[in-house]
């Protein structure tokens, strides 16, 4: 008895995470790419010589951004499926995917009325086992004379 | 220097001898890659002697190359004909299963 | 430098395979896998079965041996030793060192393990109510043994088995494992190897005491506790228990065996635990 309870609750978790996690994900995405079009003008750039030819600098100031991220129930045991016979792991790519643009734009948005962002890296590392990461992006934001 | 069709990759700040005319922003590309399980035992038993895992070394290459081309893929998308300051980053985002990702800057040189 | 914002449109870096296909796919991969790991282990166990030395054999009963080393009724175990030594006495049977072993159970059963050894039921002796119908079922077992039905009996798990015995030797913990688990099986013989234990039984019955007497005895008890129908044993792992009555009498009229007296037994250490 005790273990039909058990696949019930396994099958449930299983059915909000494949429901409700694909809405999470797709609003989330929703949300990504509006806040992109709004935070376009100002570029993210991985090197240094990337100012504007004849352009003053009053300031340059550290700026960075970080989420932890989780996948649901239904895509980690997707992902556990696909470790026994190797592959892409498309269930993690979207994770990450989402965690590398949501940390840049909150690097971004924490840069407001900056001109260019230098240098900028992304770091990421797994928080818990159940698919868990943290995306942080960092880098220097510099703001022209106007 | 990396060319990779008609994109050219470098990791520093510019291409010697060309001239950059305009950038676009960050581009980036990722996979995340499992490792099959039959071939976790024979790495376990090389664990035991030492030396390279020649499959997981395989097994990166590989995801390097798919990252790589997926970040050449967002360049084109952007009319981009390189990508400057280009950065790699491995990490271990669940048990088994890890994701590359490389970055950089797409240009248009000439 | 010169910034031109753009918008990337299409995201590479994400595959276009939806979580849900995803899902399926691996899963028809996973039990296509395992039913090919089955198919495999099937043949090998055909081809390996009957390639096993009885030094291998032996080898490998030392995994079982744990197993059978409490014995709770030793008295018992004397009493169907002796009987069992009569009748190895007179048979050709491959070399081992055939022990009974004595287990407490509600189910009526004896099993032939490798290596010559035999488990016997507490609530078959309990059935059992003379040496004649005793002799009967262990010559069955040594039937099976003659026949080396048990190795092929153990199933796919006696691949393993021999895989981990030969690689990494009887002593490592791999091959306990595996022995432990295959000990807990249900062991499983055809119809066709029943039938023949039971005519092998039957001719070492008579070679050892020239007295066929009792030999259907003990499927004749177990007929009259018998609800299911005929039609149902088709898919048995063990034949029609009236098919097998008759089989053992058919062979006594055919070969003109004498059926002299009944010498009967009683078990008193296993009357105490009621």
């Amino acid at each position: 008895m005790r273990d039909l309870f058990d696949l019930i609750y396994f099958c449930a978790m299983v059915a909000i995470g494949y429901f409700v996690g694909t809405q999470v994900e797709k609003k989330h995405y929703q949300e990504i790419i509006a806040r992109e079009a709004d935070t376009m003008k100002l570029p993210a750039v991985t090197g240094q010589d990337y100012l504007e030819d004849n352009a003053q600098i009053t300031e340059a100031r550290m700026v960075y951004g970080s989420v932890v991220i989780s996948t649901d129930y239904f895509r980690l045991i997707v992902a556990g499926l696909r470790n026994l016979l190797g592959g892409e792991v498309s269930a993690y790519e979207t994770l990450l995917d989402r965690g590398r643009r949501e940390a840049v734009l909150r690097m971004k948005e924490n840069a407001i009325g900056a001109d260019i962002i230098l240098n900028m890296r992304i770091e990421s590392c797994q928080i818990s086992q159940m698919g868990t990461v943290e995306v942080f992006a960092y880098g220097t934001a510099v703001y022209y004379k106007k | 220097m990396q060319k990779g069709g008609v994109m050219i990759l470098t990791n520093i700040d510019s291409i010697p001898g060309k001239r950059i005319l305009e950038h676009y922003g960050l581009v980036a590309g990722s996979t995340v890659r499992a490792k099959n399980a039959f071939v976790d035992l024979g790495a376990s038993l090389k664990n035991i002697v030492g030396g390279e895992l020649r499959s997981y070394t395989q097994l990166l290459e590989e995801s390097r190359a798919q990252a790589v081309s997926r970040m050449i893929q967002q360049g084109e998308q952007l009319g981009a004909n390189a990508i400057l300051n280009v950065r790699f980053s491995t990490s271990n985002i669940a048990q088994g299963a890890s994701e590359l990702y490389v970055y950089g800057t797409a240009v248009k040189v000439e | 430098m010169k910034f031109i914002p753009k918008e990337i449109r299409e995201n590479v870096n994400v595959s276009k395979v939806p979580a849900g296909r995803e899902f399926l796919r691996l899963i028809a991969e996973i039990l296509g896998a395992i039913l090919i790991v089955y198919l495999a282990l099937g043949f090998a166990l055909d081809y390996i079965a009957p390639r096993i030395s009885t030094d291998m054999e032996a080898a490998i009963g030392r995994i079982f041996s744990a197993k059978f080393a409490d014995n709770k009724y030793p008295k018992t175990e004397e009493q169907v030793q002796g009987i069992l030594n009569e009748l190895l006495k007179r048979s050709s049977l491959p070399k081992f060192d055939y022990a009974a072993h004595i287990t407490p159970s509600k189910e009526i059963n004896a099993l032939a393990f490798p290596a010559g050894n035999i488990i016997v039921y507490s609530a078959l002796l309990k059935e059992v109510k003379s040496r004649n119908e005793l002799a009967m079922v262990l010559a069955h077992e040594l039937g099976h043994f003659a026949h080396r039905d048990h190795l092929r009996g153990l199933g796919r798990g006696f691949v393993l088995l021999v895989l981990s015995s030969v690689t990494l030797g009887t002593d490592s913990t791999v091959s306990k494992f595996i022995g432990n688990i295959l000990s807990g099986a249900e062991m499983k013989f055809s119809q066709a190897q029943e039938k023949a234990a039971d005519t092998y039984a039957l001719g070492l019955l008579y070679k050892t005491y020239n007295n066929a007497a009792g030999a259907a005895d003990f499927y004749q008890k177990m007929a009259a506790k018998e609800k299911i129908p005929r039609i149902f044993y088709f898919f048995a792992t063990h034949p029609y228990i009236k098919d097998r009555i008759e089989l053992i009498n058919g062979i006594i009229k055919e070969k003109g065996y004498a059926v002299g007296f009944l010498t009967p037994i009683d078990f008193p250490e296993l009357a105490k635990d009621k």
